[in-house]
């Protein structure tokens, strides 16, 4: 196969003694959705921290586009192209919906001189804006202040918040969590329309979820990778049935 | 050469009152996440005290226990009367706070003793220079006061180190979640830190009133000076105050001494380089 | 979040401008002192308002740019003939812009309160610089011949009985402008990512934004638009003292901004007038004039949330959801 758009290669991260992500592969490819399961604790978040920048590893090696990039703080991933959105919802309270997303895709612009740019409060959406909010479902409710959002449209927010800057790269942690079943269907589609051409990472808890859309899935537990490989194979697996799914049931 | 030494050892014990003032404000901040600019004005309150006491008396001793409970009755109304409320709230609003409260303080000294400056007098049985090393003699009451902090800084340590409540103190000034972990009171553990701050700060502008005399606004040199010692010590952690504030009391005294023209400026140059090389403090835990 | 008053505010605001404007009609030389010095300081207010309101950085050490500023009319050695205020003024910008950028670069490396008692510290370093080197002229501040309004040798003399007039329209005319400047600036991408850094710095990093650099901008600027006020300060009263930069002016700022209202582009502007005429107002009642000061802001710290810009006539209330205080970045759980 080609060079992952991202890779992790014996990733480790501890915090005082105890190791939150241990000795972790993974590798992440345009045009795949790789979903990361695993009970609560198990180093999924950790895991997509260490992918980010938001946290340093402890030891391994984190490539983007084969590029060592385990020292980059995060604002760095999020201009080479790795969008993310948090499990614990993190945006611009006080904000529109429009201006978080604005704000999003403004990020990437790279020139100083754009910065003295008017961009009038409602009335200059950015086309990647726009696009980013009609495409998550958001289009209706581009005047509200984020704050006052539901729990599901906060976490629409956030993946359109990813959209908005063009990223390859799509860390999602839990962006279903909280969602009403329609939108969370229609949110799962838009999931594996994006793994097309996007390199997609996608945690979540709902297994009948992860099972239609992923391409590949990576079972954490303690950690540690306990089981990596396709759904259908990863359903059959009677170590993951013990160790995770029997949790689950 | 027994002029260095003297200025070495004036560093020492100017470092040792910066550390009374200052083991306050780091953990007022680290416990409670609050920036009390009035802590100057405690440690003025702390120097009239021993200047009206000493006056009255004749005895500075009688002012030292009375900065003491003074201090910690004063700490204890303050938290319960205001500072409660302002845990929560934005830094702007407990800078307002803090600084209403200088000016009150500042004009409640105004209208109650003046607006002079006072000499407090030197206790006489300490108004006798010691024989150190050869011909090298230094102030009796200079020692005393060296002395008194190490010992007040001993005990702190121990207290923090060996009971229960300072162990909590320690654990809430590094992790503030930790104390509903513990299951310790909150509020009795916020009062504590308080009323033992302001008694600190008090207490330190008594032992100070002989060697700095008494004056309107004395407090605003001393709030800043440890402000630069807490940013250069590191974050919430009393040996970070105490290393901090030795090296800052030495760093000022020595330049105020042998390079008059930088006089004052010597400890910001030293905070601008501990911000460049470590931006966390000296001695702040990683 | 930070609101630039819409269409019924900048009427209103233009209607109080152009007031202040028409009180050389009849009030008197003292009267208008007092009020070139609120406008002077209502500017002092609304340039740290770009930390505190826009970028949700509370420094402490703002005065410090106010009295570089002032200096700069000393600096430039305007001692002997007089210099034009087209040279002075530019010279205030860059000498209180250049300060700010050194104290900025390296108290941007901290955060809340070391950021405060950060700026409080450099601030004070600043004012032992005037205060006790031979650069200031003295510890107790040093006389300056006022700029004068020429460009290249002609010159529109301002007579003594014009003075407080003709100053007055010149600190407002310069009010105006940094006001204006300001509701233009929150209007670019660079004014956006500043609110969003206030909202929350955490995500605008995440989000890709190189956050030192935008708060190192806009200390930068603020501590410039603070020496504007000063130069302002130091060309209307002809003389500058090391006090200019000390630190309680800083708080005083801030308080004025409190006091006005931390959610509007203006309200340090209401904050500064309110300050002055309260200072006034208990100078006539009382000689303590700091009990007074302390009262009012324990009242305001205590009671009034959204300063004066926060109290409105309801109908006049424009549809839009409360400002939420500025929400701290969360941290990064494991």
């Amino acid at each position: 196969m080609n060079t992952p758009a991202m890779e992790a290669i014996g990733l480790t991260r501890r915090f005082g003694g105890l190791v939150a992500v241990n000795d972790v592969n993974l590798a992440l490819h345009v045009g795949e959705l790789h979903a990361v399961i695993g009970p609560n604790g198990a180093g999924k978040s950790t895991l997509t921290n260490l992918l980010s920048g938001e946290l340093r590893p402890s030891a391994g090696r984190l490539l983007l586009h084969g590029a060592e990039v385990g020292d980059w703080p995060s604002w760095r991933f999020a201009r080479a192209g790795v969008g993310r959105s948090f499990q614990q919802t993190n945006v611009l309270k006080p904000m529109t919906v429009r201006e978080n997303v604005r704000l999003a895709a403004q990020a990437r612009i790279t020139p100083l001189r754009r910065y003295l740019q008017v961009v009038t409060g409602e009335h200059a959406p950015t086309e990647a804006a726009e696009a980013a909010l009609t495409r998550v479902g958001l289009g209706a409710l581009t005047g509200r202040t984020a704050g006052t959002l539901s729990h599901g449209q906060l976490r629409q927010l956030e993946i359109a918040m990813a959209l908005a800057a063009g990223p390859t790269v799509l860390l999602l942690d839990e962006p279903l969590a909280g969602m009403g079943p329609e939108e969370s269907e229609r949110l799962a589609g838009l999931l594996k329309e994006l793994a097309a051409d996007h390199a997609v990472m996608l945690i979540e808890h709902d297994m009948d979820v992860v099972f239609a859309v992923a391409d590949r899935v990576t079972v954490m537990v303690d950690g540690q990778v306990l089981e990596q490989g396709a759904p259908a194979a990863i359903r059959g697996s009677a170590a993951v049935r013990d160790a995770y799914l029997g949790h689950a049931a | 050469m027994s002029g260095v030494a003297a200025q070495l050892l004036n560093g020492l014990q100017y470092g040792l009152l910066l550390f009374l003032i200052s083991s306050g404000l780091t953990l007022i901040f680290g416990v409670m996440g609050v920036i009390n600019l009035a802590h100057g004005s405690l440690f003025m309150i702390g120097a009239y005290i021993a200047f009206v006491v000493s006056g009255g008396t004749g005895s500075l001793w009688l002012a030292l226990p009375a900065a003491v409970v003074g201090g910690l009755a004063l700490g204890a109304v303050l938290e319960r009367g205001l500072f409660r409320r302002f845990y929560h709230r934005e830094h702007l609003d407990q800078v307002l706070l803090t600084f209403a409260l200088i000016l009150l303080f500042e004009e409640g000294r105004s209208v109650l003793l003046g607006n002079d400056f006072h000499s407090v007098p030197v206790p006489a049985a300490l108004d006798v220079a010691v024989p150190m090393v050869g011909d090298f003699s230094y102030s009796a009451y200079r020692l005393a006061v060296l002395g008194a902090c190490l010992a007040i800084a001993g005990a702190m340590f121990l207290a923090i180190e060996r009971t229960r409540i300072g162990s909590a103190i320690r654990a809430a000034a590094e992790k503030p979640e930790m104390v509903d972990l513990l299951g310790l009171d909150a509020r009795r553990i916020h009062m504590v830190v308080f009323a033992v701050g302001t008694a600190l700060a008090m207490l330190a502008g008594a032992l100070a009133a002989p060697l700095h005399s008494v004056y309107p606004n004395m407090g605003h040199g001393f709030l800043i000076i440890c402000f630069v010692v807490v940013v250069v010590g590191g974050v919430g952690s009393i040996a970070g105050a105490f290393w901090g504030a030795l090296l800052i009391g030495i760093v000022d005294t020595l330049s105020k001494a042998y390079l008059p023209f930088a006089s004052g400026l010597a400890v910001y140059v030293l905070m601008a380089v501990v911000l460049l090389w470590r931006p966390t403090g000296l001695f702040a835990r990683s | 979040m930070l609101t630039v008053a819409g269409r019924t505010g900048s009427i209103v605001l233009g209607c109080a401008a152009l007031a202040v404007a028409s009180l050389p009609l009849f009030a008197s030389p003292y009267h208008l002192e007092l009020v070139s010095t609120a406008v002077v300081f209502a500017m002092f207010a609304l340039s740290l308002q770009l930390l505190v309101g826009v970028t949700g950085l509370v420094s402490l050490g703002h005065a410090a740019f106010f009295g570089v500023g002032a200096y700069a009319i000393h600096l430039m050695g305007a001692h002997g003939p007089s210099i034009s205020v087209l040279i002075t003024l530019p010279a205030a910008v860059l000498m209180s812009g250049l300060a700010a950028l050194a104290v900025g670069a390296l108290a941007l490396r901290t955060r809340n309160f070391f950021f405060l008692m950060t700026t409080l510290a450099f601030g004070q370093m600043l004012f032992f610089v005037f205060h006790d080197t031979p650069l200031g002229g003295g510890a107790d501040g040093v006389f300056v011949t006022r700029p004068t309004f020429s460009l290249f040798g002609l010159e529109w003399v301002v007579s003594r009985q014009d003075r407080p007039a003709v100053m007055l329209f010149v600190n407002l005319g310069v009010l105006v402008a940094m006001y204006l400047g300001l509701a233009g600036l929150l209007r670019t991408m660079f004014g956006r990512a500043l609110l969003g850094i206030r909202a929350n710095e955490h995500r605008m990093r995440s989000m890709g934004f190189h956050t030192y650099w935008l708060q190192l901008g806009a200390f930068t600027l603020a501590g410039a638009l603070a020496g504007v006020a000063g130069h302002m300060w130091g060309m209307t009263q002809a003389f500058v003292s090391p006090e200019l930069l000390a630190w309680h002016r800083s708080a005083e700022a801030l308080l004025m901004i409190l006091l006005g209202g931390l959610g509007a582009l203006h309200g340090p502007i209401l904050g500064a007038f309110a300050w002055v005429g309260l200072g006034e107002i208990a100078q006539l009642i009382t000689e303590r004039q700091r009990l007074v000061e302390g009262l009012v802001i324990l009242a305001v710290v205590l009671g009034l949330r959204h300063g004066l810009a926060g109290i409105r006539v309801p109908s006049l209330r424009r549809a839009m959801p409360q400002a939420e205080p500025a929400t701290r970045a969360e941290e990064v759980s494991p």
